[in-house]
């Protein structure tokens, strides 16, 4: 998590490059690569270091007026050293909320904000919807907001829906919440912050929340002399899955950082079930690649078998693949982002968030209904996730 | 018996596909393959009662015209090498018809895209399409599913070689053609899916503007750009030589009249390089009263401060690109 607290944009994970995982920022300045871990772990954070979480506390009391005075002392929860939560400032109670499940922090950890970020999904999902009213009020979800930008940040693709649904039904919360859901939302940097944070800002599309937070931030701070921006190597926005791979910017609106940079990730996740993975494939980057399913087909035609398998192990080794299916639905291989029931050959679901579909056909196919089924199941995505969808005539 | 590679292919879309025309092209392109010396041999039908499998001609043709062509979605005819199982690209002749598009192929050597012209006059008064296209290409690369915008493989070892490259392009853009293009019906747009040798065009695409004139007569303004027939009240046949296609597609693209799929998926947000990247974020500073001078700027990757002078012109730079 930040070390600077949401100081550094609500995004906590944003200090880091969104990668905790692989990254370190010790002293709320900067941050390196802490480990080559592989791209996998995207979605998974690991604290490692920090050591103050009181401008956090002090942004929401100033910029928000969630507190009646300004404390003189950052509430227990976010001093570093406290050993985790504690029952401290009043805004905090949310947060604990979220951290209470957590096994993940280590003495001196910011705890408040540690649990929401190691399974932002179910955490936060989990935490929003069992809020109770007198928790909530009179302080408006600062926990609680957190939490949730770690679901955004690497949870859902908001794309498909769900999160997006959530942000929708947070905005038209309670005006208590309101304000403070939003700015949050807002200031979560790899969704809204990302996506509203760089270019967005200007249409104001979402990103009109970005936009309030960021400069909220930074003119709340301004003037303490630490604006700063952090000027990284290439970041590339991946509008399928909100996030940015590569190194990324940042900027320090007053002390509060927006430093973006995520694993690359699809944003999709296989229904897996017992049994179904088949192999894996090492790629030319070294990742492991999964290819799930089964290789046996009921075709009888010569090659079909050993052409869709020859060929998902070509495409897993290319590096563009997170993982590969074999004779599995769209909704299987997509985790029911796409709807159709209907059962590729082969199904490439790339690092970008991509879709790609492959037949091997028959002698005795009828080339429409082939046609058919892999474009009813491609055109059951999102039109940013469909990719190409191809049929290949099996070697014998 | 050999045949050409080369197979020449005409192909409709935004068709009338009522399932009085559907009998009328089925039975045109029956008759067709009969007069060619190549009778239907198998036959493809989607539907409600309709297999995944192609049936041998005469039976399903049995059921189809017992059933009145009831609850059929598409039909797929072909002409194959008698006593010979090959796979379905390698006929000698195919057609296909859905509510999408109709298709008709056939090797050059049996029937030219040149010989074609009695046929797509037959077509356009049964069909009345909105858009469509001729060419030629090797039944190795697929030319039926060229037309209804599927890539095509022929054989492992060149879809192995087409994972990357120019050859993916090439596969993405045939895939969006159907994912957008046809979907959309963007010809009604007046878009061209791009150029070829025939393009059979109507009002959409004659009076999409080229340069503030419309295409009709910018292809008029010059011998170069190609020949105009007109075939009946609606459409009009645009030949162009393939040796100026290049030329042709390349104005026409900038013109914007060429279909350009990147224009139909919502960009969110177009990737930013660092210089963009500072500038933007500069840019925002100053509009809140913040001069660049007192942004201190760090390397993302040394963590190093890099100098205001550098940073103003690594700012300047991206802005005047940007300009």
């Amino acid at each position: 998590m930040d070390p600077i607290g949401t100081n550094g944009g609500l995004n906590l994970y944003g200090y880091c490059g969104g990668d905790p995982v692989n990254r370190s920022d010790p002293m709320g300045t900067r941050w390196d690569w802490v480990t080559d871990a592989n791209e996998e772990n995207g979605g998974h954070y690991v604290w490692v270091d920090s050591h103050t979480g009181s401008a956090a506390l002090d942004f929401f009391v100033n910029v928000l007026g969630f507190y009646p005075s300004k404390p003189t002392s950052p509430p227990a929860g976010f001093v570093p050293g406290s050993g985790g939560v504690s029952p401290g400032g009043a805004g905090l109670p949310i947060g604990m909320g979220l951290a209470s499940g957590g096994t993940n922090m280590a003495p001196g950890e910011v705890a408040g904000f540690v649990h929401g970020q190691v399974n932002p999904v179910v955490k936060t999902e989990m935490a929003l919807a069992t809020l109770p009213a007198s928790v909530v009020s009179p302080l408006p979800a600062v926990g609680a907001l957190i939490g949730f930008g770690g679901a955004v940040l690497h949870g859902q693709d908001p794309l498909e829906g769900a999160t997006f649904g959530s942000m929708t039904a947070i905005a038209a919360a309670p005006a208590s919440g309101i304000s403070g859901f939003r700015l949050f939302l807002s200031g979560t940097g790899t969704f809204f912050g990302v996506r509203g944070g760089i270019n967005d800002i200007e249409s104001g599309n979402y990103g009109g929340a970005a936009f309030n937070f960021g400069l909220g931030g930074a003119s709340a701070y301004y003037g303490s002399g630490d604006t700063k921006i952090f000027f990284g190597e290439n970041p590339r926005f991946n509008p399928l899955n909100y996030q940015v791979t590569s190194e990324g910017f940042g900027a320090n609106f007053g002390n509060a950082r927006i430093r973006y940079v995520a694993p690359p990730s699809s944003g999709l996740t296989i229904v897996n079930r017992a049994g179904m993975e088949f192999e894996t494939v090492t790629d030319v980057k070294g990742r492991p690649v999964k290819i799930y399913g089964q290789s046996s087909s009921s075709s009888t035609t010569p090659g079909h078998d050993t052409t869709m398998l020859e060929y998902a192990r070509a495409l897993a080794k290319t590096g563009d693949y997170e993982y590969l299916t074999l004779q599995r639905s769209w909704r299987t291989a997509t985790g029911r982002v796409g709807t159709s029931r209907a059962i590729p050959d082969v199904i490439g679901v790339q690092r970008t968030g991509v879709v790609d579909a492959w037949e091997v056909e028959s002698l005795t196919d009828n080339q429409q209904a082939l046609r058919s089924r892999l474009q009813t199941g491609q055109s059951s995505l999102p039109l940013q996730r469909q990719g190409t969808i191809d049929i290949i005539q099996p070697s014998n | 018996m050999n045949f050409s590679d080369e197979c020449a292919t005409l192909a409709f879309y935004g068709i009338d596909a009522t399932k009085e025309r559907m009998v009328v092209f089925y039975n045109g392109v029956v008759e067709l393959f009969s007069s060619l010396g190549h009778p239907a041999t198998s036959l493809g039908v989607t539907g409600k009662g309709y297999g995944p499998k192609l049936t041998a001609f005469l039976r399903a043709d049995n059921k189809l015209r017992k059933t009145q062509f009831l609850n059929v979605n598409s039909v797929s005819i072909y002409a194959g090498i008698p006593g010979d199982s090959v796979p379905n690209n390698q006929n000698v002749m195919s057609a296909s018809m859905d509510t999408s598009c109709a298709v008709i192929v056939a090797r050059s050597s049996i029937l030219s895209l040149q010989n074609m012209l009695p046929l797509l006059a037959k077509m356009l008064k049964n069909l009345n399409p909105i858009y469509g296209i001729g060419y030629n290409r090797s039944y190795k690369k697929g030319p039926w599913h060229y037309a209804v915008g599927v890539g095509y493989s022929y054989g492992i070892q060149e879809a192995i070689e087409s994972i990357t490259g120019s050859a993916r392009e090439e596969k993405s853009r045939i895939s969006k053609w159907s994912q957008i293009g046809m979907e959309q019906e963007v010809y009604r747009q007046g878009l061209l899916r791009d150029v070829y040798a025939w393009n059979i065009l109507t009002a959409p695409q004659l009076q999409k503007a080229v340069n503030g004139v419309p295409l009709k007569n910018w292809i008029q303004a010059d011998k170069f750009r190609g020949k105009l027939n007109i075939l009946n009240d609606s459409v009009t046949l645009w030949e162009v030589e393939e040796e100026k296609s290049s030329e042709i597609r390349s104005v026409l693209w900038d013109a914007g009249v060429i279909f350009d799929w990147r224009k139909f998926v919502p960009q969110h947000t177009e990737p930013l390089n660092p210089d963009e990247s500072l500038s933007m974020v500069l840019d925002l500073y100053k509009k809140h009263g913040v001069a660049p001078d007192d942004v201190q700027v760090l390397s993302g990757k040394t963590g190093k401060e890099i100098l205001p002078a550098q940073v103003k012109e690594i700012a300047n730079k991206s802005r005047k690109k940007k300009a």
